[in-house]
């Protein structure tokens, strides 16, 4: 079958059977191999991404659940090279240590300064929740968000 | 360092530290003489440098369900020479709550070899709502022998977590948790005087029939796995 959305702005329409991961579309069919693969289950948010502004985690939605949606990846976020504001957080506290969190980290993070929230420590935890990370300790990536929410604010 | 406290006034470390304020120990180590490490032979000390470290936590132990919630914590770790100090603390940090996560939560069940919790929808680690605001003192006592002086990071605050959380529950409790990770059900096994719970990886009695002993198994041994050469004159 056929499944038409949008990635990162841009149209695509890719051939699969309707059960394949949005996962696998993206990575493989694709070749936008910044989602990573953590659990593959739906537990670690590693391959977090965007569809129409809400965090999935893209190994446990099928690409037939995407057809007319928006979907952002980690791809998404930089512009012509240049690291966005909270890549640019992430890279100067040292919120990345292995890599494997950093894109569903981002992604998780990406909507919640898009959501306009109060970026307290308690609201920024509840929102990386969903995202596990093993090396950091979470504190280095809380203070990514903070710094980036007090950048866009006061740009 | 507060058991030790305890071992010598005979009172809560909590009381000590309430009469005597902070305190501060200072104690030095002095390696044996090392023999440098040799390429061609590989022989003599392939480490010879030690990094040391210490922790404080601060648990609340909720003594109805026995859930143990840490805090705060600060993981102090000479490391040498310190090259990039953000990915130090990071280190620090991240080694830090995988510690708190080994104490309080993270258990590996085994039954005849094989985990229970082989994925991360039984494994537990912490989350972010789960963890504090760790804090990390980077001490940099640079080593003479290696590339500028740095020693190692990566394992060092793994190692002071888990007794710096058994010893805040203690503090907090007055019982001794003997085995992690300090579940509520040995929480309150230990608060009760109840038996220990068994160690971490030790197969539960009602999971795990019994490993049948050779002389249970049917004549002929044909279910045993190897078969020990009869003649030790066989050229095979």
């Amino acid at each position: 079958m056929s499944f038409g959305f949008t990635v990162n702005g841009d149209p695509v329409e890719v051939q699969a059977t309707g059960t394949r991961r949005l996962l696998d579309v993206l990575r493989e069919d694709l070749g936008l191999t910044g989602t990573k693969e953590g659990c593959g289950e739906g537990e670690c948010g590693a391959c977090s991404v965007l569809i129409d502004g809400a965090v999935v985690d893209a190994c446990i939605v099928p690409v037939s659940q995407a057809i007319g949606t928006h979907v952002r990846t980690v791809e998404g976020m930089a512009d012509d090279g240049r690291l966005n504001v909270l890549q640019q957080a992430f890279l100067e506290t040292g919120g990345a240590q292995c890599g494997i969190c950093t894109p569903g980290m981002l992604m998780a993070g990406d909507a919640f300064l898009a959501s306009g929230a109060d970026p307290t420590e308690d609201n920024i935890r509840e929102a990386i929740a969903g995202n596990l990370c093993r090396c950091t300790g979470y504190t280095k990536i809380i203070d990514a968000i903070a710094l980036a929410a007090e950048r866009s604010a006061n740009p | 360092m507060c058991a030790r406290v305890e071992e010598a006034t005979g009172t809560p470390f909590s009381d000590s530290y309430r009469e005597a304020g902070p305190m501060r120990i200072d104690e030095q180590f002095v390696p044996y003489p090392g023999e440098p490490f040799d390429d061609k032979k590989y022989t003599g000390d392939a480490y010879p440098a030690f990094g040391w470290a210490a922790a404080v936590a601060k648990v609340e132990v909720d003594l109805d369900t026995g859930e143990v919630a840490v805090r705060d914590c600060v993981s102090a770790n000479d490391i040498g020479r310190v090259i990039h100090p953000i990915l130090a603390e990071g280190q620090v940090e991240g080694g830090t709550l995988q510690a708190i996560g080994y104490a309080t939560i993270e258990e590996m069940k085994l039954v005849d070899g094989r985990y229970l919790n082989d994925r991360l929808a039984t494994y537990l680690i912490p989350t972010s709502l789960d963890a504090a605001r760790l804090k990390s003192i980077l001490v940099e006592k640079p080593f003479s022998g290696v590339p500028h002086g740095a020693k190692g990071i990566g394992e060092l605050p793994m190692d002071v977590g888990a007794p710096a959380v058994v010893a805040a529950i203690h503090d907090a409790t007055g019982v001794w948790i003997h085995d992690l990770p300090a579940t509520p059900e040995r929480i309150l096994g230990a608060l009760s005087g109840g038996p220990e719970l068994a160690a971490p990886g030790v197969s539960l009695e009602e999971a795990s029939p019994r490993t049948p002993e050779i002389e249970d198994l049917p004549p002929g041994g044909d279910r045993m796995p190897f078969r020990a050469p009869t003649d030790p004159g066989d050229p095979r």
